[in-house]
């Protein structure tokens, strides 16, 4: 393993300064994982084994637990969301009440943004030089639900904006943060709530219908899933400009996309959605038949998570090519509750 | 390491050339009763029986008495947290518990919280390896036990008060009272525990914060004799267990687990020249209460079940050799609460056993039993056991069975989860067991037992996610279980001098069919050592206990390490024995150890306690 990963460095070492070469400068590489991704894992739920695999970009290297590995110390309980911003990696500890901020190439633990503000974190986006960080606080307890603020210069927390019941991903237009509520069960929520990034303050919830789980921008829309509806909202006048309803009355889940092209997923298959039509497919894009854990599409590739055992929550990667509709790779061991992938 | 060491020596030398007998493990029940824990009846069964005097040493729990007495494997969240049981390699709900001979184990999750249980409150706790569902009912898979409270009539008055101070500001106490009289027997128990439980992580700055206990439990148990043939007997119970769950080393918690149970037992006692008869009819409530965070306490998830459980048996005495036995029982629980949808299941079942002693030598017993359940199908079971008495000091037992569990009320009924067309998980289980006593010098007696099994469960019940995103129970699973168990119990006694040993050794496989991978949380070996040296009046007792590596993924990637624990314990008789003074240190040499992952169990501790009697 060790000594694939040295010649790999030492591949790309050369490769870089052959490269180099015509730009006449010599370019250090910035760290081990610079050329690949991360896979990050959820762990069991109170049991403290999250972690982190990496996988190069041309899938021949796989190593699992980089962080432990690197800082000799376990990532912590429940990792929910990674993000980038620079040379910084922020992972989103939600059982650890806790971001920790590593680098995005070594893996080297830098800090630890924590403290009484957080409690519960989910998720995090990156805006105008500030993470904004949805903060659940007591899940059951609807008053004292956050979204964190913190400065990516010095990561420490700035501010803190009240907001609905149970926030979870996030979405920045036009200086507008969204923010999808879905409540404690039973006690689902049903909304998207618009904050003001200039002034710091909530100005509309959006009715979307019961239990939103899975939002994202595109082209200067949101889009949301809720039940078996997929949600476009007009973001110029925070109003809902279409709901289109697929067939089945089970949920949609882990929405992606590929340029015009929405992914998501419904018992156990892929489906697609081009954005230009005007109602959702009947038939699977991609079919997989196992419970899918997460999914998202990179440079026309799609990675899929799903488990290979649901008693421990172990899992595998799937990778699709979304032109051809080609399995690439099948079955890469990724780790446990294995759910966003980050590409460095 | 070093005190592994010291310990694999300390066993190999001393089990070389001490043989001694376990002066609590009773072997032999004294009373001819037709219990389905009774030895005399069950004859192809290794039943271990665990005495008044033992369980009235100290106020344990029911976790730590087993784990010491027994080599069982029992998993906890945490010190005092939930634990579960899991005999021979089989799933916490294969261990049926029974109190006086009634049903316990919860008909919400299946399983028996045993740090809830003080097994001070019971005189005898019979534990009985192996498949019994055709006698004992449903999930008697890897084994039964049964918490007694025997009332037996004497001209009596006498009580017992016990106190015990530790670590970790942790305190507990018993009191029992009992009046007996030829006619009558009255008893009164009362117990608590608690403890602030702030044990520190070891290589940690984490403290076990949000870890403390509370709990206490009340008996009042009578018995009348109506006359020579005749007797009623009423037994009761009320058990509270309030803890904080303890936080992991990577994440904190301020929640609440209380559980409370109430449980009431009537019965008549019949019996006549050839065939004695018993009615039992019993209640049990069981109330969970999880409050998430104790800063919402008005957010909570309460459930619990009310459960009738009623039993005719009456044995017939056909020729001195010859025995029936016959019964009936029924059952009728109804789950209620906030993730449940109100529900009720019934059941009656009927069973029959002959029990034939062929001649001094080999005795046999042929048992069968049916089930008629409102809620799904359950097949017919049946078993075989038998003893063959080679010599006066060899001796076999073999035994087969088929047996069965019921999905629990959660399985069926949980709020948008439950699967209502779940059918029992099916088991076959068979042991050959060998036991030889010997006197390698004089005065000195062992007992050595080889047992060897094989069990094969179908259809278990696993929870899934399916395609809607919610997980569902279905029946997936199969696994075959097969092991060796060994023990070897040696006793020297002296004018004023006694020594004894047990030492035991398991060696478990328990792998799913389809994976072919050990169980998660299911050890191959396990192993304990109990030494006690008694000199007039000080009792030395040093038990040792080897948990083997256990993993934690399906596919054996990841696991928890191995450790050995030791305990010590200095006990100093007064007036006559009765009262003692005694000293105990737990985890001697300060073993770093887990049973769950990421959950820290407590370094050295230490702790006194005086028992009194009257």
């Amino acid at each position: 393993m060790k000594s694939i990963k040295l010649l790999s460095t030492l591949f790309l070492t050369i490769l870089l300064f052959s490269s180099c070469v015509e730009k006449e400068e010599i370019e250090e590489p910035l760290g081990d994982y610079e050329h690949g991704f991360f896979v990050l894992n959820e762990g069991n739920w109170g049991s403290g084994n999250a972690s982190i695999t990496y996988l190069s970009e041309d899938y021949s290297t796989l190593e699992t637990e980089v962080y432990k590995t690197v800082n000799i110390e376990s990532l912590g309980d429940v990792a929910q969301d990674v993000l980038f911003h620079n040379e910084k990696a922020y992972i989103v500890m939600n059982g650890s009440d806790k971001v920790v901020v590593v680098n995005r190439y070594t893996m080297e633990h830098l800090s630890v943004i924590e403290g009484s503000e957080i409690k519960n974190p989910s998720f995090m986006i990156m805006y105008n030089g500030k993470g904004y960080l949805s903060n659940w606080g007591i899940g059951s307890d609807a008053s004292d639900d956050t979204i964190v603020v913190i400065d990516l210069a010095s990561d420490t927390i700035v501010n803190t904006i009240p907001v609905g019941f149970v926030p979870n991903r996030l979405a920045v237009v036009n200086d507008k943060l969204y923010v999808e509520l879905q409540g404690w069960y039973p006690n689902n929520d049903s909304q998207v709530e618009v904050i003001d990034l200039i002034t710091n303050v909530s100005i509309k919830t959006i009715e979307v219908g019961n239990y939103p789980h899975s939002l994202m921008t595109y082209n200067d829309k949101v889009y949301v899933l809720s039940n078996n509806h997929i949600i476009e909202i007009n973001t110029s006048n925070d109003t809902i400009s279409r709901t289109l309803t697929g067939g089945d009355t089970d949920y949609f889940n882990y929405l992606t996309n590929n340029g015009d092209d929405l992914y998501y997923s419904l018992n156990n298959n892929i489906y697609k959605w081009n954005i230009g039509e005007i109602s959702l497919p009947n038939v699977e894009d991609i079919e997989l038949g196992i419970s899918i854990y997460g999914m998202k599409v990179y440079n026309g590739f799609l990675y899929v998570n799903h488990y290979a055992d649901w008693q421990t929550g172990e899992s595998l990667m799937n990778i699709y090519d979304t032109s051809t509709k080609n399995l690439i790779k099948e079955g890469i061991s990724t780790g446990i509750y294995s759910k966003t992938v980050a590409f460095n | 390491m070093k005190a592994g060491i010291i310990n694999i020596l300390f066993i190999v030398f001393f089990g070389q050339i001490l043989f001694a007998q376990d002066p609590y493990v009773e072997q032999l029940d004294e009373v001819q009763v037709y219990s389905h824990f009774s030895p005399n009846t069950q004859v192809g069964y290794s039943i271990i029986i665990l005495s008044d005097s033992l369980l009235r040493s100290r106020n344990d729990n029911l976790t730590q008495l087993l784990k010491r007495h027994t080599n069982t494997y029992i998993k906890e969240a945490g010190s005092g947290m939930v634990a579960s049981i899991s005999l021979r390699g089989s799933a916490a709900s294969h261990t049926a518990v029974y109190w006086n001979g009634i049903p316990i184990n919860s008909s919400l999750n299946g399983q028996t919280d045993f740090n809830t249980i003080f097994s001070s409150t019971y005189n005898k706790i019979s534990i009985r390896k192996g498949g019994g569902s055709v006698l004992l009912g449903s999930g008697a898979i890897g084994g039964a036990i049964n918490l007694e409270n025997e009332l037996e009539f004497s001209n009596t008055t006498q009580g017992w008060v016990y106190g015990s101070f530790g670590s970790f500001q942790t305190a507990s106490s018993a009191i029992k009272v009992k009046h007996a009289s030829k006619k009558s027997v009255v008893e009164v128990h009362y117990n608590t525990l608690s403890s602030k439980n702030n044990y520190s992580y070891y290589d940690s700055e984490i403290t076990n914060e949000n870890g403390e206990i509370n709990q206490y439990a009340f008996q009042l148990n009578t018995t009348f004799k109506l006359d020579n043939r005749n007797k009623i007997y009423l037994k009761t119970q009320y058990n509270n267990s309030n803890r904080n769950t303890s936080r992991t080393l990577f994440s904190s918690s301020n929640a609440n687990l209380s559980y409370v149970t109430h449980t009431a037992l009537l019965g008549w006692k019949n019996k006549k020249n050839n065939y004695q008869s018993e009615l039992k009819t019993a209640f049990v409530k069981e109330d969970y209460t999880y409050i998430f965070d104790k800063k919402t306490p008005n957010f909570i998830s309460k459930n619990g079940s009310d459960k009738w459980y009623s039993n005719y048996d009456i044995s017939y005495r056909l020729t001195d050799k010859l025995k029936l036995q016959s019964g009936v029982n029924y059952e009728m629980v109804l789950g209620s609460g906030s993730a449940i949808v109100n529900s009720s299941r019934k059941k009656i079942a009927w069973y029959s056993s002959l029990h034939h002693s062929v001649s001094e030598k080999v005795s046999y017993n042929v048992n069968m039993r049916k089930d008629w359940s409102s809620a799904y199908k359950i097949p017919l079971v049946f078993s075989i056991d038998s003893k063959q008495k080679w010599h006066k000091n060899h001796m076999t037992k073999v035994n087969f069975s088929t047996n069965y569990r019921t999905p629990t009320i959660n399985d069926l009924y949980w709020e948008s989860a439950g699967n209502p067309s779940l059918k029992p998980e099916k088991n076959w289980s068979a042991e050959i067991g060998y036991q030889w006593k010997f006197n390698a010098i004089k005065k000195l007696q062992s007992t050595l037992g080889i047992t060897i099994f094989n069990s094969q469960s179908t259809d278990l019940i696993q929870w899934k996610p399916e395609t809607n995103q919610f997980w569902k129970p279905v029946n997936i699973q199969d696994v075959t279980s097969k092991g060796l168990e060994f023990s070897l119990v040696n006793s020297l006694q002296k004018k004023n001098f006694s020594l004894s040993s047990n030492m035991q050794y398991s060696y478990t496989l328990s792998e799913d069919n389809l994976l072919k991978k050990q169980l998660i949380y299911v050890p191959k070996h396990m192993g304990a050592l109990l030494l006690s040296i008694s000199s007039q009046n000080w009792v030395f007792d040093f038990d040792e206990v080897y948990n083997g590596r256990v993993f934690t993924t399906s596919s054996n990637s990841n696991s928890i390490a191995s450790y050995w624990l030791s305990n010590l314990s200095l006990k100093r008789y007064f007036k006559n024995k009765i009262f003692n003074l005694a000293v105990e240190v737990n985890n001697l040499f300060n073993t770093n150890y887990e049973i769950k992952l990421n959950r820290p169990m407590p370094q050295r501790n230490y702790s006194i306690n005086f028992n009194y009697k009257f």
